[in-house]
């Protein structure tokens, strides 16, 4: 009987890269396979043959270059950089959306290199790389580069990769000054769901804010004016007490985004809940810079 | 180009085992068609429901999205594995006094994800067990048997401690 796709187990990313350059038909690079593997029965993004990178050294580490930055292999599972203390350090909300992924037993396989690469419109992880400005390194044939993820995701499922290329690692550079960021969504459900909206926030010491929502647009969209109307605020005490300019600032964020309607919500109440969880992103981000933890025991806790 | 038949060698249960297996087989694939353990199920196939966890290497995953591939030189811990020498693990021994099963369909990935939260937690309250239990559905009970049925098991293991 035939099989649906064949698979191989490449030694080095050079002889990886060499695969993909030659195959004709439909390949996919497998890291966890929690994507890979749910497509593969689907007749839309089936491959014939599955590159697997288990036996390819190096690409299982999380290491801090001695410029500060993060590097996170493509094969390291979400599990363990949750846990990862670097997490900790203005990258609460890359935490914050590594959580929401899937269940546990997703996450267990899931890696940051394949949210990326699949691309998803509702991928919690990618709005935060994007503010953090991360970069994925790709190797291919022709050498090494460096992308952008706010560059590399291009739209739903596709990304500016060569057919040859594999992505490496994703780095994270470290944050100039003191920063703390948050990623919430809506969503229907505790687990296993899609975001209705996801907004991903970062704010550092000297006022500077950056957001980034998923799931109201093709791809991750930069909330370039409600960043902008919330430089150099501060949330109130409590909600009542917001400035006037959270309240601008989650106006704003309504109308940045463009949602659409689909079978898990209406583009209307996604477009109202992008405000509301920037209000929420904002807060807390702002209580971890400033020390006063607030963890959200659940995605439901303002 | 690849290879469409392999020879993946695992450890199954404390017992090591070798398949041949083909290159589009899933971990719970090998389980179930080639190595006969059937106690682990076949459901949604898309990783969503929970029904097939079993524990790869200390860490729970849905088999069934698991390349077989994948499972070469991996210790996996199945539902079968748990009972010893005829006498039930507590977890099993919980959910059966309990209620924490009606049809049992979701049960052996229910229990096989509360081993791998109880591994970790030993002592989880209620909401640590719902957000440990996540990823498995049940169509049944409403949960709230299963909830007792994890706690009644820590309790136990905190006895055998």
């Amino acid at each position: 009987m035939a099989v649906r796709f064949a698979v191989e187990r490449p030694t080095s990313l050079e002889e990886a890269c060499g695969i993909l350059a030659g195959h004709p038909g439909v390949a996919r690079v497998h890291a966890g396979g929690t994507d890979v593997l749910v497509q593969a029965r689907h007749p839309a993004r089936r491959p014939d043959l599955v590159v697997d990178l288990a036996r390819i050294p190096g690409l299982g580490e999380i290491e801090a270059e001695p410029d500060g930055s993060l590097r996170i292999g493509a094969r390291v599972p979400m599990t363990r950089l949750i846990d990862h203390e670097a997490m900790d350090r203005g990258l609460e909300g890359l935490r914050d959306a590594m959580k929401l992924v899937g269940s546990i037993q997703i996450r267990n396989r899931a890696t940051l290199a394949g949210n990326i690469c699949n691309a998803s419109p509702a991928g919690d992880t990618v709005p935060v790389l994007v503010i953090l400005e991360a970069r994925v390194n790709l190797v291919g044939v022709h050498g090494r580069r460096s992308v952008p993820v706010a560059e590399f995701v291009v739209g739903p499922a596709k990304v500016a990769r060569g057919q040859d290329e594999i992505v490496e690692s994703v780095t994270i550079p470290c944050p100039a000054t003191r920063s703390a960021s948050a990623y919430l969504r809506a969503v229907r459900r505790r687990a296993v769901d899609l975001a209705l909206t996801g907004v991903a926030l970062r704010v550092d010491d000297t006022g500077e804010v950056r957001v980034s929502y998923c799931a109201v647009g093709p791809r991750p969209i930069l909330g370039a004016r409600a960043a902008a109307l919330l430089r150099g605020v501060k949330p109130g005490a409590t909600p009542d007490d917001d400035p006037p300019a959270v309240a601008a600032a989650a106006e704003a964020a309504t109308q940045e985004v463009t949602p659409i309607d689909d079978v898990r919500a209406s583009a209307e109440y996604r477009r109202a809940m992008t405000g509301v969880y920037l209000v929420r992103a904002f807060r807390l981000a702002h209580d971890r810079l400033s020390g006063s933890i607030s963890e959200p025991r659940s995605q439901n806790d303002g | 180009m690849g290879e469409t038949s392999l020879l993946v060698h695992l450890r199954v249960n404390g017992v090591d085992r070798t398949a041949r297996i083909d290159s589009d087989d899933t971990l719970l694939d090998v389980l179930r068609d080639r190595l006969g353990l059937i106690g682990t199920k076949y459901n949604c196939l898309q990783g969503e429901c929970g029904a097939c966890t079993v524990i790869m290497d200390g860490a729970s995953v849905c088999s069934c999205i698991v390349l077989g591939a994948s499972a070469d030189g991996s210790t996996i811990e199945t539902i079968e594995g748990l009972a010893r020498d005829g006498e039930l693990h507590p977890i099993q021994q919980a959910f059966s006094e309990a209620d924490g099963s009606q049809c049992g369909y979701c049960t052996p990935g229910m229990i096989m994800s509360a081993k791998a939260l109880l591994d970790s937690i030993p002592h989880p309250d209620e909401a640590a067990i719902r957000e440990g239990l996540e990823g498995n559905l049940c169509r049944c009970t409403g949960y709230a048997h299963i909830v007792a049925a994890v706690r009644l098991a820590s309790e136990r293991m905190e006895d055998h401690a």
